[in-house]
């Protein structure tokens, strides 16, 4: 039961930054089509942003600056990668996105250098510790942050504006007649995907220290994953893919190692065992779990 | 016949008199080439021979990747997955089943082929963006739990020892270059034969090509092995290069370095694959001996860039733009072509 | 014996009835036309028989052989060649490499022999490119050998597609909308050639076509289809002045001016 408990509570604590970062995922594949491999990116720069300033200004306002650079580097991979490749295949633009992505690790790694950094956390300490598993207040934090935008989100996807951004990929065309051009709804949708990946990217590096790539690498393969757990092309698939992944990280983490013979022979299961939930996924129910096309 | 065979016999089979001539500048061309990769590294010390061999080994897993992108028109954002299966199983018939280097070498192509082979079997149904998605998983739980299972040291790695033949950094980078001799002749007679021209109709309609005759999963199949096979080539001179092998290296980076330089190179373009690599791969180490390390961290930045630029405006890469210097190398003549994805040819045939 | 034996064949496809109760044959070296309205399953016809689509109902014998079940590469190693109405060709490869990708069956060296360079591919490579020349001269596209598809105007792309089906060695031609794109003059001169490969070749043919006078001056028996059903059979002239296929095209016609 302890164990049962706890890989529960852990596992929907740990998949709270992949829906997050997911949410940012299905946004930008409502919108363009495209799998962006740069979203943990437009985490990372933000979070690095944040840590940097946050010596000469309070965290608070350092973090919400990191954010706006966030939504600046949305807009700027939209206007020079994403315009030029709007007619490419989209796998093109993929490989583009995950340039995106190196490139700005390489920055990272050109600036500063790939020691740990860390920021303070906003609050200290424990928050509770049910079945006498510990929660920190910064893990909650992510959760209420994954709530607060899946609710934005959800409020902003009502509005006529929301609606429009979401016809834009299907209906080139119908974005038209709502008075906004195709090239600004496209710019609108990757200013949210920085603004949504610049708040999972301050909040999660507060967990712990972070490297140049943080986010990319800790967190990117995991949300894709959630994703399309979800059906890829839903906001509320998206949430339940992050905590459906998190839960299986868990268990796996607490119960197949739990085996001998393969916490002695198979290194870091719960991989494994992602891998063979998305192999799964694609090959046996493509269209996810609240997903309405493959 | 009268056309056909004057097509045939090529449209300058007047000048096939003059050929001997013809080809004394290129041949000295070729020799001056030769000389450069033969001769000028002898000159090198041990680190900058091993970065040279280290250019082979990532131009031959470029080749690899070219066979999956540029000919299947299949997508592999892990194939440094595969090559960590060559280099790991190699290393492990070496050191544990106490085989000969040789055996090493075949079991590395073998289960580099084997290894693509199941990812081409799930690229059968998942396609596009997901298939880019399943071989980036796919490499990172190589990484993380392949590469450090119980039987390849747990995370400690395996010993990868070379024979007493290819001891000498120097004697290993020319061992190298026959292996990369190797896979090129094969990855001109795959494209020159009906594998690849198979592949190739696959990959630009796959109706058309089932109504050819060609059973379309098959040859999809077969070029995943063909690539697997190539990049298991380069994962065991990679084990052996280093003299063993560990998970730290095989990463993410890897993958996207292998495709930048493939992309950058230029699709199904050996050539420009090979001079971009050449460029890539060996010059940041000299950058790095000469301006400091951040300046190869500057020009890791650059990489990316330039991929952008390429899919953006050069699509062709830099095999396009050496295309003059290719065509002139292999008897035609120095003549800028327009890039292909421009062409736009006039109604009236060869004169 | 007849080549092509298409029995009572028909698909559904969700609700739509696209194909009912359509029996078609060819019999060796005849040149059968199959005409309709837009719309009337011409092509879903040509997809059953070879295969693209597998019918609900009916059976497909080819050579006297039940190919219902087989894939789409066995019926064309089999023989049945078949160009599509949006051109179907490499087009990124050059008119010759087209021919000989378009010989894959007749290839004898094992896909791994030619990638190793075994000794017999590379003569065999050589008889290849010969016999795709040989085919290019026969319909005069010879000079055209070494030139991109991507770059050729669209009538001639149509020509280069059939010189491609004619390298697989068919028994029997399926030729979907062989004259869209060209002139009546051009569709002239093309059944001119239909015939010509009939008898040089021996082929049979069966083809989609919408130019009645080339219909007329070609085609030994005729089937029209209409709304998936067959409407119709027989010889040319008859079928023309069917009043049903009269009225079945006017409407068509009638809609195109609303």
């Amino acid at each position: 039961m302890q164990q049962f408990m706890s890989a529960l509570l852990l596992g929907l604590i740990g998949g709270a930054p992949f829906a997050l970062l997911g949410l940012g995922l299905v946004l930008v594949y409502r919108g363009s089509r495209v799998f962006n491999f740069a979203q943990g990116e437009f985490g990372t720069v933000s979070a690095f942003t944040a840590y940097l300033l946050s010596f000469r200004l309070p965290i608070g306002i350092s973090m919400l600056i990191g954010i706006g650079v966030g939504v600046l580097m949305g807009l700027l991979t939209e206007r020079l990668v994403v315009q030029p490749l709007f007619n490419a295949p989209k796998v093109t633009l993929l490989v583009a996105t995950a340039a995106v992505a190196t490139g700005s690790i390489a920055l990272q790694l050109a600036i500063g250098d790939a020691a740990l950094r860390s920021y303070p956390p906003l609050i200290e300490g424990n928050a509770f510790e049910p079945f006498n598993v510990p929660i920190r207040w910064q893990q909650l934090l992510v959760v209420l942050a994954l709530a607060g935008v899946a609710i934005a989100l959800y409020l902003f996807f009502k509005t006529a504006l929301g609606t429009a951004v979401l016809a834009a990929a299907q209906e080139p065309v119908a974005t038209d007649l709502v008075g906004i051009g195709t090239r600004k709804m496209s710019a609108l949708v990757w200013g949210l995907a920085g603004l949504v990946g610049g708040i999972t990217g301050v909040i999660v590096a507060a967990l712990q220290p972070f490297t140049p790539g943080y986010v990319t690498s800790d967190f990117l393969i995991f949300a894709f994953v959630a994703a399309v757990v979800g059906g890829m092309t839903s906001m509320p698939g998206a949430v339940l893919g992050g905590l459906v992944l998190g839960l299986v990280q868990s268990f796996s983490a607490s119960y197949l190692a739990d085996i001998r013979w393969i916490s002695d022979n198979i290194p870091a299961v719960g991989e494994v065992t992602v891998f063979i939930l998305l192999i799964a996924v694609l090959a046996f129910r493509p269209t996810g779990l609240l997903g309405k096309e493959a | 016949m009268a056309v056909a065979d004057a097509v045939l016999d090529h449209p300058d089979s007047a000048e096939r008199a003059k050929s001997v001539v013809r080809w004394i500048p290129r041949l000295a061309a070729w020799g001056v080439l030769a000389a450069f990769l033969l001769v000028f590294p002898l000159s090198l010390e041990t680190f900058h021979a091993q970065r040279w061999s280290l250019g082979v080994v990532f131009a031959i897993a470029a080749l690899s990747l070219n066979v999956l992108i540029g000919y299947a028109g299949q997508i592999s954002l892990g194939h440094q997955g595969f090559l960590g299966v060559g280099a790991f199983v190699s290393a492990y018939v070496v050191t544990v089943h106490q085989q000969t280097f040789w055996v090493g070498l075949l079991a590395g192509a073998l289960s580099g082929a084997v290894a693509s082979l199941l990812m081409g079997v799930v690229a059968l149904r998942v396609r596009g963006l997901y298939l880019a998605l399943v071989t980036l998983a796919y490499g990172r739980m190589a990484q993380e739990t392949l590469f450090n299972l119980g039987i390849f040291g747990k995370g400690s790695g395996v010993e990868a020892p070379r024979p007493a033949l290819l001891l000498g950094d120097h004697a290993f980078y020319y061992f190298s270059l026959v292996v990369l001799a190797g896979v090129l002749f094969f990855n001109w007679r795959f494209v020159r034969s009906k594998a690849g021209r198979a592949v190739s109709a696959v990959r630009e309609n796959e109706q058309v090509a089932a109504s050819y005759g060609i059973p379309v999963s098959r040859y999809k199949l077969i070029a995943f092995v063909v690539s697997g096979a190539f990049v298991g080539l380069a994962g065991t001179l990679y084990a052996f290069l280093n003299g063993r092998v560990d998970s730290q290296g095989i990463n993410f980076e890897m993958a996207l370095f292998l495709v930048l330089i493939t992309v950058v190179g230029g699709l199904r373009s050996p050539a420009g694959i090979l001079v971009f690599t050449a460029l890539f791969e060996v010059l940041p180490t000299y950058v790095g001996d000469y301006f400091g390390i951040r300046w190869s961290f500057w020009l890791l930045a650059l990489g990316p860039a330039l991929l952008i630029i390429t899919l953006v405006f050069y699509p062709g890469g830099v095999g396009q733009q050496i295309k003059p210097i290719t065509s002139w190398m292999t008897g035609g003549p120095f003549r800028v072509h327009h890039g292909e994805q421009f062409v736009q040819e006039g109604v009236s045939g060869r004169p | 014996m007849a080549v092509l034996d298409v029995d009572d064949i028909s698909i559904r496809f969700g609700g739509l009835q696209a194909l009912g109760n359509v029996s078609v044959k060819a019999q060796e070296l005849e040149i059968v036309g199959l005409i309709g309205p837009n719309g009337a399953g011409k092509t879903t016809l040509f997809n059953c028989i070879t295969g693209f689509y597998r019918p609900n109902d009916g059976r497909v014998r080819f050579l006297g052989v039940d190919v219902t079940e087989i894939p789409i590469h066995q019926r064309a190693a089999m023989g049945m060649g078949r160009t599509f109405q949006q051109v179907g060709l490499v087009k990124g490869a050059t008119v010759l490499e087209n021919l000989i990708t378009a010989q894959h069956t007749k290839v004898e060296y094992s896909a791994g022999a030619g990638i190793l360079g075994a000794g017999n591919t590379w003569a065999e490579e050589k008889v290849l490119r010969q016999r795709a020349m040989e085919i290019l001269d026969l319909v005069g596209l010879a000079h055209l050998a070494h030139r991109r598809v991507a770059g050729l105007p669209y009538g001639t792309m149509k020509n280069v597609e059939m010189a491609a089906v004619l390298a697989t060695d068919p028994e029997i031609l399926m030729l979907d909308e062989p004259t869209s794109g060209m002139g009546p003059e051009e569709s002239h001169t093309f059944g001119d050639v239909l015939l010509r490969l009939r008898k040089e070749l021996g082929l049979t043919v069966l083809m989609i076509e919408h130019h009645v006078p080339l219909v007329v001056a070609v085609c030994d028996y005729v089937y029209c289809l209409n709304f998936g059903q067959l409407l119709t059979e027989g010889k040319p002239e008859d079928v023309r002045t069917h009043p049903e296929v009269v009225t079945a095209y006017l409407g068509e016609e009638a809609e195109e001016v609303a």
